[in-house]
C-alpha cells in the first residue's frame, strides 16, 4: 500500500487544532461540506463539487478518535476505498499536524531499491523519459 | 483518466508478481516465456497476470510469427503518479486553507 504522508506546523495549540478537525462547521470551513460527528463509527459525508470521473461524494467513517492526539476516518468514493488520518503532537511552538492517506494499492511499482532513489523523481521524470524513448524506438 | 481505469490499476500493481513482471519489462520487451523464466510461477499463470496488465492499459503485446511479446505502454504508470501528486496537492491545498481558518477563529 502506498501512501501520502504530510506534516505541518502550525502555531496554534493542539485544542484549536483540534477543534478545526473534529467540529462539522469548521471542518467545512477548511475541508470539505460534511455531516461529521465526532463519535467513534459515525458513518458521514464530505460533499464537493464533482469533477470527470468524481460524483463529489466521499463516504467515510470514524475509525479512531483520540482527543487532542488522532482522528482517522475511512474515505471512500467511487472504488477507491482508503484511510485518512490525522495525527497532532503539541510542540514548544504549537501543534505539528501529520496527514496520512493510505491504500493507494501499491507499495513499490517497480521495486523498492529503485524506489529509494525517491519514486517521484523516477515515476515523474526518469520512467515517462524512458518510456517516450520506447515510444520512438 | 476514469475512476474505473485507476482502479484497474491499482488492482494491476496490487500483485507482487505484476510487480516483478513490469520491472522486468523496464529493460525491454519480452516472450511470456523469458517472463516464465524470471517468475518462478506457472506459464498460465503469467498469462494471467498479463492479462491483467492489458486491461489495465499498463502492457502491450506485439505478435511476431508464433511469437507474442510484451512492453510497457509509454505514460501509464506516469499517469498512476499523477494521481498521486492530485492528493498531496489536495491536502497540501487543504492545510493551507486550515492555516487561514486557525487564523480567522484566533481574533
Amino acid at each position: 500500500m502506498s501512501k501520502i504522508v504530510i506534516t505541518r506546523s502550525l502555531n496554534f495549540p493542539a485544542a484549536q487544532v483540534w477543534d478545526a478537525l473534529t467540529d462539522s462547521h469548521q471542518l467545512s470551513n477548511w475541508l470539505m461540506e460534511n455531516d461529521f460527528k465526532p463519535i467513534l463509527g459515525r458513518q458521514f459525508q464530505f460533499k464537493t463539487d464533482p469533477a470527470p470521473g468524481f460524483d463529489g461524494r466521499v463516504n467515510c467513517e470514524v475509525l479512531d478518535i483520540t482527543p487532542q492526539s488522532r482522528l482517522s476516518f475511512s474515505w471512500a468514493s467511487g472504488n477507491f476505498n482508503s484511510t485518512v488520518r490525522f495525527d497532532l503532537q503539541e510542540t514548544s511552538n504549537g501543534t505539528d499536524l501529520t496527514i496520512t492517506h493510505d491504500g493507494f494499492g501499491f507499495k513499490d511499482i517497480i521495486g523498492k531499491t529503485i524506489l529509494k532513489a525517491g519514486w517521484k523523481k523516477l515515476l515523474g521524470q526518469k520512467l515517462p523519459s524512458h518510456l517516450s524513448e520506447l515510444e520512438m524506438a | 483518466m476514469s475512476k474505473t481505469q485507476h482502479t484497474d490499476l491499482f488492482k494491476a500493481i496490487a500483485d507482487e508478481n505484476r510487480r516483478v513482471i513490469l520491472t522486468t519489462l523496464l529493460s525491454g520487451e519480452q516472450s511470456v516465456q523469458s517472463l516464465t523464466d524470471v517468475l518462478s510461477v506457472s506459464q498460465p499463470a503469467v498469462s494471467q497476470h498479463i492479462k491483467v496488465l492489458q486491461t489495465a492499459g499498463l502492457i502491450r503485446c506485439r505478435k511476431d510469427g508464433r511469437q507474442r511479446f510484451y512492453a510497457l505502454v509509454p505514460h501509464s504508470l506516469s499517469e498512476l503518479s499523477d494521481w498521486l501528486e492530485t492528493f498531496e496537492l489536495f491536502w497540501e491545498d487543504r492545510l493551507d486553507a486550515l492555516e487561514t481558518h486557525l487564523k480567522t477563529t484566533t481574533q
